[in-house]
C-alpha cells in the first residue's frame, strides 16, 4: 500500500495534534503557576514549538528522502541514533499513557459517571491499534475527513465562549521573577513537543513546490485558534480559571440556552473524543516506527505482534499503576521533554547550517 | 466430424444427449445431401424459413453444391462462419447456432439464429427517474449492446468479448472509451476475467466476487447499474463497465462510495436542488447507521446530556418497560427486519397486508401494551426509512446500524465516535484498482468537488474526475 501523505494532510496532522493536547488541562495549569502570565507563556512556548516544526520542514526540505533516522545516523552514528530512537519510543509511550489518564478523567468527569477505566481502555486501545496499523496513509486521510468537522466544533465552542463573556478585562501581569517564568516554561515543557511526530513521518510527506508553506499555514491557523482559545477562556473565567481544568467544555458551560438546544457542552465533547482517538492513533503509529528503527524488523508478523504487546504493555503500565505513571511523569517527564523539545531541534538547526553537502539526499532512497 | 451427412447428424445429436429439442434436418440440394442441426427452443423459425429453407429448397440448380455456392449464391444470410473441429460445433450449437454439414466435407457452416425470450427495455424499479432516460438493460447481452451503442456513436468504444463458465459458457463483454479508460485498468481487468476457472455464471455478481480486490468485503468494491445512461455516464468518466448475459446488472468500476451517492436524476435536474438533495442523503447516511446506536447510548449511559425536556419526554414514554433499552432496541430492529425481508418475498398484494399488520398492528399495540416504547420505534423506523435515502448502500448500512446499536448499547457515545473512526480509516485504506475509495473527500481533491457533496452546473466542470487516471482529462472545451 502506498504510504506518501500530502503536504495538506501533513499541515491537518499538525493542526490536530498542536490542538489535541492543549484544550484540557493546560490553560488552568498554566494560570495556577503564574496567573495571566500564562498567556504570554503559552505564547512563548508555542511560538518554539511552531519554530522547531519550521526547523523540521526545513531538514526535510534538505533531505527529501531520507528518514529523520537515516539522516540522524549519518552524522551521529547508528548506535547514538538507536539511543534517541529509544528516548523517542519512551516519549511516546509516556504520551499515549498520558493521553489515556487525561482523558478518561476528563470523560468521567464530563459524561461518564462511575466509569471504569477497563472499560475505557477497552474502547480505546484496540481503537488506536487498528489506527495505527492500517499505517499513515488512511491514518492521514481519516484525519482529512474529520478535519472539516472538528475545526467547525471547535470554532462554534469558541464562538459560544465568546458570548457568554460579559464584560472584556484587560489581564494584570503579575510582577513575575525570570526563574519562576523559565521555571513554569519548564514544568509544562511536555505540552509542547507535539511536532515530534514529524520527525518520524517525514520521509513519507511527498515534496511538491510549496509543500512547507501548506503545512505551515495549517499551523499558524492553530496557533491563532489557540491563542483565540486561551484569551476566551481567562476571559470567561478570570481569576478561578485555574478551578477548570476541562477548559474545552468549560469554556461553554455558561452559554447551555441557544433557543430550544441546550446542553452544548456535547459539541466540545464530541470535538476531544475525535480528537482523542485521532492522537492515540498517530502517537501509536509513531510508537511503532520508533520501536521498528531500534529494533529493525521487516516484516508484517513481526509487526502484528509488536502491536500486541505494546497494547498489552500500555494496558499493564497504566492499569496497574495509573497514579504512580503520572506522577512520575510530572516530575520526570519535563527532563525528557528538554531532551527531545529543546536540545534536539537546537542540534538540527546547526546541522542544516553547517552541512552543505546537500547533492546526495535529494535522490530516491531505496530500501 | 465425418465425411457423411447423417454420421454428422447422429453423433451430434448423441453428444448432446439425443435432447428432445435438438433437431436434424437433411434435404437434397442440387446434386448434394444436406444435413442441418440446431435447438428448435431457441430458433428464430422466422429467418430459418425465410433466410435457410426456402432458398434451400427453391435452388434448382442440378450441380454439387459446395460451401463457396451455398455462402454466396444460396443463403440470405450475411454472418456465415466456418468451424472445422469438433468442440466448435458442439459449442457453437449450444450457443444456439444453426450448423450445416455438407456430404463429402469434413467441417460445417454456422449461423447464429437464437431467438431467447428476451423482455423489452422499461424502466429498472431500481432506480426510477422522475426526468430522464426511462429505458433499463434486460437479460440479453445483444439488446444491452445495443442500447450502450445507441449512446456511443465513435470508433472510439471497444467491447471486448470473454466467454466464462463451463458449462454455462457465459458471454461477459467489457466496455471501454479508448483514450479515455486506463489501459492498465483494462488490462487488469482482462486477466481477472480469463482466469475466472467457475462451472457457471448466472449473473453479474458472480463476476464481482472475481473481481474484488483484499478483504474489505463490508464494503462495496464495484458499482452497478441497470440504466444505460449511468453506464455512458460513467464510462465517459474514464470508468470501465462489465456486461453479463442474462443479467440486467452491468458492473462499472473502478469505484467510489461517492458515486451512490449521486443518482441519475442528479443530472437532469437543478444543481442547487441537486446539492440540497445530496446533503440530505448524506444525512441519511449518518442517521441510516448512527442514530439508534447514539439514541441507545443517550438512554443508558448519558441521559444526564439530554436536555431537560426531551428527557422527561423520552422518560414519561419509556416508564414501565420490561425489557431493558438494549434488548427493546434489538427486538424492534430484528421485527423490522422481518417485516422488511417478508414484504420484499411475499406477492405484492400480501405484502402489502403484512406491512399493515406489521407496522400497524404489531408496532401500535406493541406500544400500547407497554413491551415497547414509541421513541424507539421512531428512531428505528427513521433509521430505516433513511436507509432508502441510498438504496446502493442499503446491505453495507444496515450491517453498520447493528454494529453501531452493539457499540451505543455497550460502550455509549464513546463506543459511537470509536466506530465511526475506525470505519471511516477502514474505507481510507481501501485503495480498489488505486482508487481512494473515499476520494474526492479524503483525500481531498478539488477539482472532483465539483460534482461530489456539491453539484456545480455542467458547464463548469470541464474535466474527467481525476480520481479515474484518464489519459484525456479534458472534458469541455471552452
Amino acid at each position: 500500500m502506498r504510504q506518501d501523505i500530502t503536504a495538506r494532510q501533513a499541515g491537518i496532522l499538525c493542526f490536530l495534534m498542536m490542538l489535541s493536547s492543549k484544550i484540557l488541562a493546560l490553560p488552568s495549569l498554566l494560570y495556577k503557576d503564574v496567573g495571566y502570565f500564562a498567556m504570554i507563556i503559552f505564547l512563548m512556548l508555542l511560538s518554539m514549538e511552531v519554530l522547531f516544526l519550521f526547523v523540521f520542514i526545513k531538514l526535510k526540505e534538505k533531505y527529501i528522502n531520507l528518514s529523520f533516522f537515516d539522516i540522524l545516523s549519518k552524522f551521529l552514528g547508528k548506535i547514538i541514533t538507536k539511543i534517541i530512537y529509544f528516548l523517542f519510543f519512551v516519549y511516546f509511550l509516556i504520551a499515549v499513557v498520558h493521553l489515556i489518564y487525561d482523558n478518561f478523567i476528563y470523560l468521567r468527569e464530563a459524561i461518564f459517571e462511575n466509569a471504569k477505566i477497563e472499560k475505557f481502555l477497552l474502547i480505546f486501545l484496540p481503537i488506536i491499534c487498528a489506527l495505527s496499523y492500517k499505517g499513515l496513509n488512511s491514518l492521514a486521510r481519516t484525519a482529512e475527513f474529520f478535519y472539516i468537522f472538528i475545526v467547525f466544533g471547535f470554532i462554534c465552542c469558541l464562538v459560544l465562549g465568546a458570548s457568554s463573556i460579559s464584560q472584556f478585562t484587560l489581564p494584570i501581569f503579575e510582577n513575575l521573577s525570570i526563574t519562576t517564568i523559565l521555571n513554569t516554561s519548564f514544568k509544562n515543557i511536555f505540552w509542547f513537543g507535539d511536532f515530534i511526530f514529524f520527525l518520524m513521518i517525514i520521509d513519507k510527506i511527498k515534496v511538491k513546490n510549496g509543500f512547507g508553506k501548506t503545512i505551515m499555514n495549517y499551523v499558524w491557523l492553530c496557533f491563532v485558534v489557540l491563542l483565540i482559545f486561551y484569551f476566551i477562556f481567562y476571559q470567561v473565567y478570570k481569576n478561578t480559571s485555574f478551578m477548570h481544568n476541562n477548559a474545552i467544555t468549560d469554556i461553554i458551560a455558561f452559554t447551555n440556552q441557544v433557543e430550544n438546544i441546550e446542553k452544548l457542552n456535547l459539541i466540545a465533547l464530541l470535538v476531544v473524543m475525535f480528537i482523542i482517538f485521532y492522537q492515540g492513533g498517530v502517537l501509536f503509529y509513531c510508537l511503532n516506527e520508533s520501536f521498528s528503527k531500534i529494533c529493525t524488523y521487516t516484516n508484517k508478523i513481526q509487526n502484528y505482534i509488536l502491536f500486541v504487546l505494546g497494547t498489552i504493555i500500555v494496558f499493564l503500565l497504566f492499569f496497574y499503576s495509573s497514579q504512580k505513571i503520572h506522577l512520575y511523569l510530572a516530575n520526570y517527564g519535563k527532563y525528557l521533554g528538554l531532551l527531545i523539545f529543546l536540545i534536539l531541534p537546537i542540534y538540527l538547526i546547526f546541522q542544516i547550517n553547517f552541512d552543505k553537502n546537500k547533492k546526495i539526499y535529494n535522490k530516491k532512497v531505496k530500501k | 466430424m465425418f465425411f457423411h451427412v447423417e454420421e454428422n447428424l447422429n453423433y451430434y445429436k448423441s453428444k448432446l444427449n439425443n435432447s428432445f429439442d435438438v433437431c436434424t434436418r437433411k434435404l437434397k440440394v442440387g446434386q448434394t445431401e444436406i444435413g442441418m442441426i440446431f435447438i428448435k427452443s431457441m430458433m428464430d423459425k422466422e429467418i430459418f424459413v425465410n433466410s435457410v429453407m426456402s432458398p434451400l429448397q427453391d435452388y434448382d440448380k442440378k450441380e454439387k453444391v459446395t460451401f463457396k455456392i451455398l455462402e454466396n449464391e444460396i443463403l440470405k444470410i450475411f454472418e456465415l462462419e466456418r468451424v472445422e473441429t469438433e468442440d466448435d460445433v458442439i459449442t457453437k450449437l449450444t450457443q444456439n447456432n444453426l450448423i450445416i454439414f455438407l456430404e463429402g466435407e469434413k467441417c460445417a457452416l454456422v449461423t447464429d439464429m437464437e431467438k431467447a425470450p428476451v423482455r423489452t427495455p422499461a424502466e429498472p424499479p431500481t432506480s426510477s427517474v422522475i426526468r430522464g432516460p426511462r429505458e433499463g438493460f434486460v437479460e440479453d447481452i445483444k439488446s444491452n449492446i445495443a442500447l450502450l451503442r445507441l449512446r456511443f456513436k465513435t470508433e472510439k468504444l471497444c467491447i471486448k468479448n470473454f466467454e466464462v463458465g463451463r458449462y454455462t459458457k457465459t458471454k461477459v463483454c467489457l466496455f471501454s472509451l479508448k483514450g479515455i479508460a486506463d489501459e492498465n485498468l483494462i488490462k487488469k481487468i482482462s486477466k481477472k476475467l480469463e482466469s475466472i476457472d467457475i462451472d457457471g455464471i448466472v449473473d453479474s455478481h458472480y463476476i464481482l466476487s472475481f473481481l474484488q480486490e483484499g478483504r474489505g468485503l463490508l464494503f462495496k468494491q464495484i458499482g452497478a447499474t441497470e440504466k444505460p445512461d449511468i453506464v455512458a455516464a460513467k464510462m465517459l468518466e474514464g470508468r470501465i463497465a462489465i456486461m453479463v448475459d442474462g443479467s440486467p446488472i452491468v458492473l462499472t468500476l473502478p469505484f467510489v462510495f461517492l458515486e451512490d451517492l449521486q443518482a441519475s436524476n442528479d443530472y437532469y435536474s437543478n444543481p442547487l436542488y441537486v446539492t440540497f438533495m445530496r446533503i440530505i442523503r448524506a444525512l441519511g447516511i449518518v442517521l441510516t447507521c448512527i442514530l439508534p446506536g447514539v439514541f441507545l447510548s443517550f438512554r443508558l449511559y448519558h441521559y444526564k446530556a439530554l436536555p431537560l425536556k426531551y428527557l422527561i419526554t423520552v422518560a414519561n414514554s419509556t416508564q414501565g418497560l420490561p425489557f431493558s433499552p438494549f434488548i427493546e432496541m434489538v427486538f424492534i430492529l430484528i421485527l423490522f427486519q422481518i417485516l422488511y425481508e417478508v414484504s420484499l418475498r411475499l406477492p405484492r398484494y400480501l405484502g402489502i397486508a403484512t406491512s399493515i399488520v406489521g407496522a400497524l398492528i404489531l408496532g401500535d399495540t406493541g406500544v400500547k401494551a407497554g413491551l415497547i416504547s414509541s421513541p424507539a420505534v421512531i428512531i428505528i423506523a427513521m433509521s430505516m426509512i433513511a436507509v432508502y435515502t441510498v438504496p446502493d448502500q442499503a446491505p453495507q448500512l444496515t450491517v453498520l446500524r447493528v454494529i453501531f446499536i452493539f457499540l451505543g448499547g455497550t460502550l455509549g457515545l464513546l463506543g459511537v465516535v470509536a466506530g465511526m473512526i475506525y470505519f471511516i480509516n477502514e474505507m481510507n485504506a481501501l485503495n480498489f484498482y488505486d482508487t481512494p475509495y473515499l476520494a474526492p473527500f479524503s483525500p481531498k481533491i478539488n477539482s472532483d468537488l465539483k460534482d461530489a457533496l456539491t453539484k456545480a452546473s455542467i458547464t463548469d466542470m470541464c474535466e474527467r474526475p481525476k480520481v479515474t487516471k484518464t489519459k484525456n482529462k479534458v472534458r469541455l472545451s471552452k
